[in-house]
């Protein structure tokens, strides 16, 4: 059934049509005015996703149904596992956890990639992207899925109840992209009386609106034209100037994209109540491919750290060999969690090149501040404490995120022609 | 120098969020405007 079967005519892209920012508004007015009971807001929170996610016009009531139907399905195998000690064999939770994560995962992987569902299905003759099934948030919910699932099963979540849980994973600001909250922070905010901070919530979420807008409508348009995947002109026609100046107007344009559509949804969430974990903390000015990475994305970074790098490193280092090898250990973790990051951006190999990448850039970057710990000169100590030291950083950071970016936005056969034209 | 920027930093919010919204109409008015306004890209990580 399509959304305009159930909604008449009214359908919205969210934060870019005035439809959606009049139904923003009378959610606000609705979860700000009527209940003061945390309850009854939780109900109207939840009710008012499910409606605005129907209004989206790639969003239809079976998508809704798919989405609830994940969310019982890891729900109740959290559930299972926030039980207390003895209720459930000991024995057994790890493998119900294993379950769980794998389900969600088996969920996203379906929704995500053609090649499972060529082999689920008969593969389609001519198959295109749009061919292809999709699901809109799929990444964004199934990783708070799995978020709640490890944290339960690692005893650490508090307040677990189904109308939380449904609110957490449909929460229409932050549905589409993000950002990833985390459920501890997401049902304490749910939960509290939040009559006392209206007056600051009105006023920081317009403003952050604001900005979100002006990066959007402004600096998106402006830099759009110019990136690298809008060009009309043939790659193998431009020169490396332009070829250059598209990769650094693609890295703005995506850069303020998301950072305005991270800004609008955080604005949004708090104009109803709710604090959205940041996204974007001044990526560009970072010193080193490692910090950019704790200030790009970040709600997905930290995400990554805590329940894939992690894990990796804590099983790894399990062995006698990783045990004593601390910097291989650290490598090897964060080589493995960035190949996973470029896999979940798509199944082509460039994703996965450009996971690799990042993964060896930030290894060397870990490598290279061990070794200037130990370097006594002290001309080269001062350089290091220098202003200048830290521009060069940036610069080369900076430099580092755009010819991956090459990676990220160009296929095989792009990228050939574009190593060709940079040679020579 | 100091003593002329300070008025501008000590509004920097206002004047940054009056710069903002006053781009935001012109670019909003000109896609009214105009008979193709330029069409909106959808957000880049909209089906990641």
């Amino acid at each position: 059934m399509s959304p305009t079967t159930v909604l008449g005519s009214w359908s919205f892209v969210f934060y870019s049509s005035v439809s959606f920012w009049i139904a923003l508004i009378v959610v606000i007015l609705l979860a700000r005015l009527l209940p003061s009971n945390p309850r009854a807001r939780s109900w109207l929170l939840l009710v008012c996703s499910s409606v605005l996610l129907l209004a989206i016009p790639q969003f239809s009531l079976g998508d809704l149904f798919l989405v609830w139907g994940m969310a019982t399905v890891s729900f109740g195998v959290s559930h299972i596992l926030s039980w207390p000690k003895g209720v459930w064999s000991e024995g057994l939770r790890p493998w119900l956890a294993a379950f769980g994560v794998l389900a969600v995962l088996g969920f996203l992987a379906v929704f995500k990639y053609g090649f499972i569902q060529d082999f689920l299905w008969a593969p389609r003759e001519h198959a295109s992207s749009t061919n292809y099934l999709s699901l809109l948030g799929v990444s964004y919910f199934s990783f708070k899925a799995i978020q709640v699932i490890v944290d339960s099963f690692k005893g650490s979540v508090a307040r677990f109840d189904a109308l939380t849980y449904f609110n957490f994973i449909t929460f229409f600001p932050a549905f589409i992209s993000g950002p990833i909250s985390r459920y501890n922070q997401f049902a304490e905010q749910l939960s509290a009386d939040k009559r006392g901070t209206i007056r600051v919530d009105l006023k920081l979420g317009a403003e952050r609106i604001v900005h979100g807008l002006f990066k959007k409508f402004v600096l998106v348009q402006l830099f759009f034209p110019y990136a690298i995947v809008s060009q009309a002109t043939p790659l193998a026609q431009q020169s490396t100037w332009q070829i250059l100046l598209g990769l650094y107007a693609y890295a703005l344009y995506l850069y303020f994209d998301f950072s305005g559509y991270s800004d609008m949804a955080i604005g949004a969430a708090r104009l109803i109540g709710i604090e959205l974990p940041e996204n974007f903390n001044w990526p560009f000015l970072q010193k080193n491919i490692r910090e950019f990475w704790g200030s790009w994305h970040m709600s997905l970074t930290s995400w990554l750290v805590d329940y894939v790098y992690w894990p990796i490193v804590r099983k790894l280092r399990n062995l006698q060999y990783f045990r004593v090898r601390p910097v291989l250990l650290s490598i090897v973790g964060m080589n493995a969690t960035f190949v996973a990051v470029g896999a979940w951006h798509g199944e082509a190999l460039n994703f996965i090149l450009w996971g690799v990448y990042h993964g060896i850039g930030i290894s060397a970057v870990n490598v290279y501040q061990r070794q200037k710990r130990r370097i006594r000169n002290k001309r080269v100590q001062r350089y290091f404490a220098s202003r200048m030291s830290q521009v060069v950083g940036i610069i080369s950071t900076f430099h580092f995120f755009i010819f991956g970016l090459a990676l990220f936005a160009l296929n095989m056969e792009k990228l050939r022609i574009l190593f060709s034209r940079l040679a020579g | 120098m100091r003593k002329l920027l300070k008025p501008v930093l000590d509004h920097w919010k206002t004047i940054s969020l009056t710069f903002e919204i006053f781009w935001i109409l012109v670019f909003t008015l000109e896609a009214a405007a105009t008979s193709s306004p330029p069409e909106v890209s959808q957000f880049v990580y909209t089906y990641f």
